[in-house]
């Protein structure tokens, strides 16, 4: 026992783990133990020497050359994107001057222009933020919410949407609350909803989660429709175009219901909570929640790894790292052209 | 394979952070066969260690502005290689590592006997004394001895008892002792000392 406590305290001192105290308890057993002493200055020489191994336990050299490939490739992605971050930043200013020089004549007379608020945001930004009375908006990607600051809330909650956005609007029967979004006018009162109207695309699309909505469009004020809880309304964009303004409704308005189960984001606001989750989901189940994250396509040429199943959060991984972490759990080729991601 | 201190190791660290390839470079020209072997002993296979060690220095470039604040890369850097490691076992259904059942290289203390002031005959015995060690206890004398890791730093990494670490230190070089002392019972009292 105490042969083995003498061996502890040497391993201790030579890997500078020993405290004071048994340093000295070390010293005292060698010296009672003469006949350790050749062994042990042996032990201590050994331990300052390398231990050697036969070459074929050295890491092959095709492992460095394989990083360096793969270090180089992540670079260019890298420098792609700060490309586009800048383009997105230079469309913005554009977009910022447009905006002023659209609307700097119409207001200029009444100096309206000066209070109109605006939150933009870019392709790959969100925001969320609260309006005076309270009400909270997700803003999705490349988006526009503006209001009139010195009306907003007398007598009117007045904004203009241009994009996607999320409402949670506070109640206040007094003072109605309308979005203007391309030609729909939709009028709440205490509700939470969505409202997806990008300029370019073919409808305008309003997701109810809580309360009651009303929605008029910009050439037939008085025809006033009501969105429930659950329900979702699609409105072609260009309703400004049909003649014939006595269409009948069900021809023009889409009203859809929407699954809504407590456990489960709705697909209409998964975008809110700026990450992309997924659960023992098989890549194929995974590739097109991956395609409209990353605004991609990616394709099979492999059907054994379509069935492989993953589970991760994606936040502000970039694709490649993306795709770089799923092949940690199994091994695939990939190859990107332009925006199609084939899986080998 | 060199050496590098705690120092260079952190200049290395901040280079990395300014993106400096060549810094990885001397990171892995430094520790890639050290976790080669770490990896090799938990997955068995020399390919499946080398792609993890490929997994392990790209995780480091990625994250080179993260790494630049961590206090002890070489632990760092070990315990990455354990969690892809693992990664990959799981992958073929096997969870945790197995201590008894670890793959590990031939070791052999690297000097000419002649240096150390031993015969070549007792070189050979520690070195058969080292190769024998149980596998726990000869990745563990490898980590601490040459590696240079901590005790609580092994004991972390191969989710042990840091008593067991001291004790399995303790039984290596004791084994080390049996070695020499079975090849020399008149060496003991007569030091052979060359000139």
């Amino acid at each position: 026992m105490e042969n083995e406590r003498l061996w502890i305290l040497l391993a201790k001192k030579k890997s500078n783990e020993a405290s004071v105290e048994e340093l000295a308890e070390l010293e005292l057993l060698l010296s009672q133990n003469e006949t350790a002493g050749y062994e042990h200055e042996v032990i201590e020489k050994i331990w300052e020497e390398p231990l050697g191994f036969l070459p074929e336990m050295n890491v092959s050299e095709s492992t460095w050359n394989n990083i360096e490939t793969k270090i180089k490739s992540q670079k260019k992605i890298f420098s792609i994107s700060n490309a586009i971050r800048w383009m997105a930043a230079a469309i913005l200013l554009l977009a910022v001057a447009t905006f002023i020089f659209i609307y700097q004549k119409p207001f200029s007379k009444n100096a309206a222009a000066k209070n109109i608020s605006a939150v933009v945001t870019t392709p790959e930004s969100k925001q969320n933020f609260y309006l005076p009375d309270g009400t909270h908006i997700w803003l999705h990607g490349n988006s526009k919410i503006s209001f009139n600051k010195n009306n907003f809330g007398k007598a009117i909650r007045e904004v203009n949407l241009i994009g996607e956005a999320f409402f949670d609007v506070t109640k206040n029967p007094k003072v109605p609350f309308v979005i203007h979004a391309g030609v729909v006018n939709i009028t709440v009162k205490g509700t939470a909803f969505n409202v997806k109207a990008y300029p370019g695309q073919k409808n305008i699309e309003t997701t109810l989660l809580r309360g009651l909505i009303e929605i008029t469009t910009a050439q037939n004020r008085n025809k006033k429709i009501y969105v429930k809880p659950n329900e979702k309304i699609i409105i072609p964009a260009n309703i400004t175009s049909v003649k014939n303004q006595t269409t009948d409704t069900a021809k023009i308005f889409a009203i859809t219901q929407v699954q809504n189960n407590a456990d489960k984001i709705l697909p209409e606001t998964a975008w809110m909570k700026n990450k992309l989750e997924f659960n023992n989901e098989t890549f194929e189940e995974l590739a097109p929640e991956m395609d409209s994250w990353f605004n991609v396509n990616i394709q099979f040429a492999n059907d054994e790894i379509k069935t492989k199943r993953f589970s991760g959060v994606i936040e502000k991984e970039t694709l490649e790292q993306t795709l770089q972490a799923l092949q940690l759990s199994y091994h695939f080729n990939y190859t990107i052209n332009n925006n199609t991601i084939t899986i080998q | 394979m060199k050496k590098l201190s705690v120092i260079q190791i952190q200049q290395l660290q901040q280079q990395l952070a300014d993106n400096d390839e060549a810094a990885l470079k001397d990171l892995y020209d430094a520790f890639a066969d050290k976790l080669f072997h770490f990896a090799y002993a938990i997955v068995h296979s020399k390919e499946t260690a080398e792609e993890i060690i490929e997994d392990v220095f790209i995780k480091v470039w990625q994250k080179r502005l993260h790494i630049a604040t961590i206090e002890n890369l070489a632990v760092y850097l070990f315990i990455t290689t354990k969690n892809i490691s693992c990664n990959y076992l799981r992958k073929y259904n096997r969870k945790n590592i197995c201590l008894d059942e670890l793959s590990l290289p031939y070791y052999y203390i690297n000097v000419s006997p002649e240096d150390l002031l031993i015969t070549s005959e007792t070189l050979q015995s520690i070195n058969k004394a080292i190769n024998k060690l149980p596998p726990q206890c000869r990745i563990i004398f490898k980590l601490i001895k040459e590696d240079g890791l901590k005790y609580k730093d092994v004991a972390a990494l191969l989710n042990l008892n840091i008593k067991t670490v001291e004790n399995q230190m303790g039984i290596a070089l004791k084994k080390l002792h049996t070695s020499i002392e079975v090849l020399l019972p008149a060496a003991k009292k007569s030091p052979l000392k060359k000139n």
